[in-house]
């Protein structure tokens, strides 16, 4: 599985170019000598970026690895080399091509090949080189967030440093003084540059590995994307009506599950850097938040809840030991957030009978099948989607993913903490779904 | 005596009588001449009969649906503008007859009585030099009814054109209507749904309101519409020349088809003037002008010339005949009225010519210009119905993903059916065009000939 998990991981590289011609009608001018052959879309897939779970385990040389590695979802950790101990990282930020969920693929700005881009893990105390490559169309610096570090390597453009030009590499080098759940992303163009999905989480194991210790150690960014329908492009000047909340730029169902084994103690390391605050509810177990971008907190000042809001530019660490075994829902608590594309002018049809218009409309458009929608809610919508009824180009249903009753009704912001009494150690491999004790699920009357 | 009255009534008979066309000869031969250019056969409605034979043809072609070629037919052959120029025929071969003519003899007989003695005498006068001037005359007179006929067939296929073009006009105005109408059902649905949305209390009564407004709108458009098919249809029937129960024809349904691009043709302007009838019909005038100059020159003196045969008896006496000659003296009237007057209708029909020329030049010109754009625009109005038909697919689309609602999904449809609308006038214009072009080359077939 491991091995597998692997050659997947090194295939990450060998993108595939896919061209999506434009309907034939679409032709270009005759007069227009550029266009000649029709509107063509180049696009880089990755392949199968769904089965790529944390390697972190395997490509991190043995040297200077006294931790657990955190696992990313639907990404992976950044690996380093020693050198004269140091741990030296290649960072490169660059244009990427993201699988947001199977059917949708976004034109991303990233690092190392995806957005967002790998997590950089080390230990405190550690001296870490970063070394940054410019790939991008415009010049970027990347900021530590949340880092104690010299004020000349905090990577704020014009304030702390030139910015680093396309095709300049700069290097950042520090020694890692705090332990904790911290981010990096560009402080240039920062409006633009977030937007397209440039940032990663940066984790800190601390110095004596028995502290803070999990059995199951997992992380993510929460980021927003405004991707129109039938486009690929994020547009980078809106500012709240966005319509793809991704967890590490994936939307459900198109999310790894979080599979953990009855008795493990979880942590759930999450970034907010999309541009509103997040309620992210789990359900099942209470837990603690045990750690902030500003470090651990004490013992004694945790508090229980089953949501904890996560502010704009927040971490939020936060650990629970699972005990309750099943499928249990993970997601955002603003429901706009764990649905797909909408259009939030549709006119309001709850309540509006339409049936007996539909052959006068249909009689309009002979060639299509007109549904009327809307009256008794949007439900319907996922009957739509299980119908496989057509959308705009690359364009993700507003709410899919079946479960085993029947359609879950959620996209966005959505995915599952598995708990497993049988799950192995260290297996992050996803179980199925669950398979209820008897008598153990509500039942109609 | 007797010999010489006999044989001039025998030349005056033999020159006007002969070799005459009649009136149907000369409009056979027209109806060849704008047969070969698409108008096919024509009729002249004289009696009663030809009469009944058009209505029950027009009665028969009017009972299937009206196609073009039909209308033209029904024109053609019903057209009662167009019988009435008919008539011209009638009139140049008239004066033709009468040209062939001799002017009659005058015969004169005088009695007196005095002194016992009686005197009786007869006299026959004769303007002897009309036998000279007879074939002259003829000849005019044909060169008259050729360019009639030439003027008859250019009224021909000027009928023709307008047949064809108020036909299109016709067609595309109700063609209209029926487009209209599904974006009128479709206004129809918007204001439904508005408001039982409204009733649902989804909806504010302003925006129902605005919503009942386009409603109203395209009601107005669909009866402007509904009129300018009246009218059109009304123009149509006058050509036809149909009134009555003949008015509730329907129309054809076959599509409207763009048809072929107009040829590129360096040659337009020659083979206008080759195969224009008013042009040749100008021709004929200044050859007429000219050879009527030309007998002028030649009659200026010797016009009223005049032979007199007498014969004289008084009582007693045996009879005398004489001969005699009256010659004008040309003191006052030397002709030279006349004859400048035939100079300048002569110089005025060679100024006709050219101006008519330079201006069939510049009219095929801006014929095939018209007909070359109006076939671009109809064109590109064909993209324009392929991407409206896409803008439609898609927005399916959106509205299948609640992207969009009910009435982008409408609203597109509408704008999809007035592409539609717009298209089919553009092809209407086209058409139209190449009937004017046709027309202006002189007929069928000349656009694409080198
Ligand atoms: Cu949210």
């Amino acid at each position: 599985m491991q091995h597998k998990d692997r050659r997947e991981f090194l295939g990450l590289g060998a993108a595939l170019i896919a061209s999506a011609a434009l309907s034939s009608n679409l032709k270009a001018s005759e007069h227009d000598h550029t266009a000649h052959g029709g509107i063509k879309r180049q696009l880089t897939f990755v392949n199968n970026p769904k089965r790529v779970l944390s390697p972190a385990t395997i490509i991190t040389p043995p040297e200077g690895k006294n931790y657990n590695p955190v696992v990313t979802l639907n990404g992976w950790s950044l690996p380093y080399e020693m050198k004269e101990g140091v741990k030296e990282f290649h960072i490169i930020a660059e244009p990427v091509v993201r699988e947001f969920a199977p059917g949708m693929v976004v034109n991303c700005w990233g690092y190392n090949g995806t957005s967002p881009g790998p997590t950089i893990e080390a230990v405190e105390g550690d001296r870490v080189r970063l070394i940054v490559t410019n790939k991008l169309p415009e010049h970027t610096t990347i900021h530590w967030h949340g880092l104690i570090l010299p004020n000349g390597m905090d990577g704020v453009g014009g304030l702390t440093q030139s910015a680093i030009a396309t095709g300049e590499t700069y290097v950042y080098e520090f020694t890692l003084r705090q332990s904790g759940t911290f981010m990096y992303h560009p402080h240039a163009d920062e409006m633009v540059q977030m937007a397209m999905g440039m940032m990663g989480m940066f984790i800190i194991h601390p110095k004596k590995p028995q502290e803070h210790r999990v059995d199951r150690d997992f992380c993510f960014l929460l980021s927003s994307y405004d991707v129109a329908p039938g486009t690929y492009t994020p547009n980078p000047s809106t500012m709240t009506e966005f319509n793809l909340w991704s967890f590490n730029s994936r939307v459900f169902p198109g999310i790894d599950s979080m599979n953990v084994r009855v008795g493990d103690r979880v942590r759930i390391r999450v970034g907010n850097l999309t541009m509103t605050n997040h309620p992210i509810h789990m359900h099942g177990h209470p837990f603690e938040v045990t750690c902030t971008d500003g470090g651990w907190v004490p013992k004694n000042a945790r508090w229980p809840e089953v949501t904890i809001d996560i502010g704009v530019g927040q971490v939020r660490a936060f650990e629970f030991v699972a005990t309750q075994e099943g499928d249990w829902s993970f997601h955002c608590h603003k429901s706009h957030h764990t649905m797909g594309p909408m259009g939030h002018s549709v006119p309001n049809m709850l309540g509006v009978k339409q049936d007996d218009l539909t052959e006068k409309i249909s009689d309009l458009m002979p060639e299509y099948m007109y549904m009327p929608m809307g009256k008794n809610g949007m439900a319907e919508m996922q009957d739509m989607a299980d119908m496989g009824m057509a959308l705009p180009e690359n364009t993700l249903p507003m709410m899919s993913g079946q479960g085993p009753f029947g359609p879950i009704e959620m996209g966005g912001m959505f995915t599952l903490v598995k708990v497993r009494a049988n799950q192995p150690k260290r297996d992050y491999s996803d179980p199925g779904w669950y398979n209820h004790p008897q008598g153990s699920v509500a039942r109609k009357l | 005596m007797r010999k010489v009255v006999v044989f001039s009534f025998a030349a005056a008979v033999l020159f006007s009588g002969c070799s005459t066309l009649s009136q149907s000869d000369v409009f056979d031969s027209m109806n060849q001449m704008t047969s070969s250019k698409g108008s096919g056969e024509l009729t002249w409605i004289k009696s009663a009969k030809e009469e009944e034979a058009v209505r029950s043809e027009v009665e028969r072609l009017l009972k299937e649906p009206l196609s073009e070629e039909n209308a033209v037919r029904i024109t053609l052959i019903n057209n009662r503008a167009l019988q009435q120029t008919y008539e011209q025929i009638g009139i140049s071969q008239s004066d033709l007859v009468q040209a062939g003519l001799m002017s009659n003899p005058l015969l004169g007989y005088s009695i007196g009585r005095g002194g016992g003695i009686r005197q009786s005498g007869v006299t026959l006068e004769l303007a002897f030099l009309d036998l000279l001037w007879i074939p002259l005359r003829r000849e005019l007179g044909g060169l008259a009814l050729e360019e009639t006929k030439l003027s008859v067939g250019d009224t021909v296929l000027q009928t023709l054109r307008d047949a064809k073009k108020r036909y299109i006009d016709a067609r595309v105005a109700e063609e209209s209507v029926r487009l209209n109408d599904d974006v009128l059902k479709s206004h129809e649905v918007s204001l439904q749904l508005a408001t039982r949305q409204y009733t649902a209390g989804n909806l504010s009564k302003r925006d129902v309101l605005k919503i009942q407004d386009e409603y109203a709108h395209a009601r107005l458009e669909s009866i402007r519409l509904n009129r300018e098919s009246a009218i059109a249809r009304e123009a149509l029937n006058k050509l036809l020349g149909i009134y009555g129960g003949q008015t509730y024809y329907t129309l054809s349904k076959e599509p409207l088809s763009l048809g072929n691009q107009p040829r590129e043709n360096g040659a337009l302007e020659r083979i206008a003037l080759k195969h224009r009838l008013d042009f040749a019909s100008a021709q004929k005038r200044v050859e007429y002008a000219a050879k009527e100059a030309g007998y002028s020159k030649k009659t200026a003196l010797l016009d009223e010339v005049t032979v007199e045969l007498g014969s004289e008896k008084s009582t007693g006496e045996s009879r005398i005949n004489s001969i005699g000659v009256k010659i004008p003296i040309p003191i006052f009237d030397m002709g030279q009225g006349r004859l400048s007057r035939t100079q300048s209708l002569y110089n005025q029909s060679v100024q006709n010519l050219v101006s008519l020329a330079v201006n069939i030049r510049s009219e095929v010109r801006e014929a095939y210009a018209t007909a070359r754009y109006n076939y671009d625009m109809a064109s590109e109005y064909q993209n324009s119905i392929a991407i409206n038909r896409d803008i439609l697919e898609q927005t399916q689309l959106y509205y299948n993903g609640m992207l969009d609602g009910i009435y982008e999904l409408l609203g597109d449809q509408r704008r999809y059916r007035d592409t539609k609308i717009e298209s089919l006038k553009a092809i209407g214009e086209y058409q139209k065009a190449q009937a004017d072009l046709i027309y202006t080359l002189g007929g069928e077939n000349n656009a694409t000939q080198r």
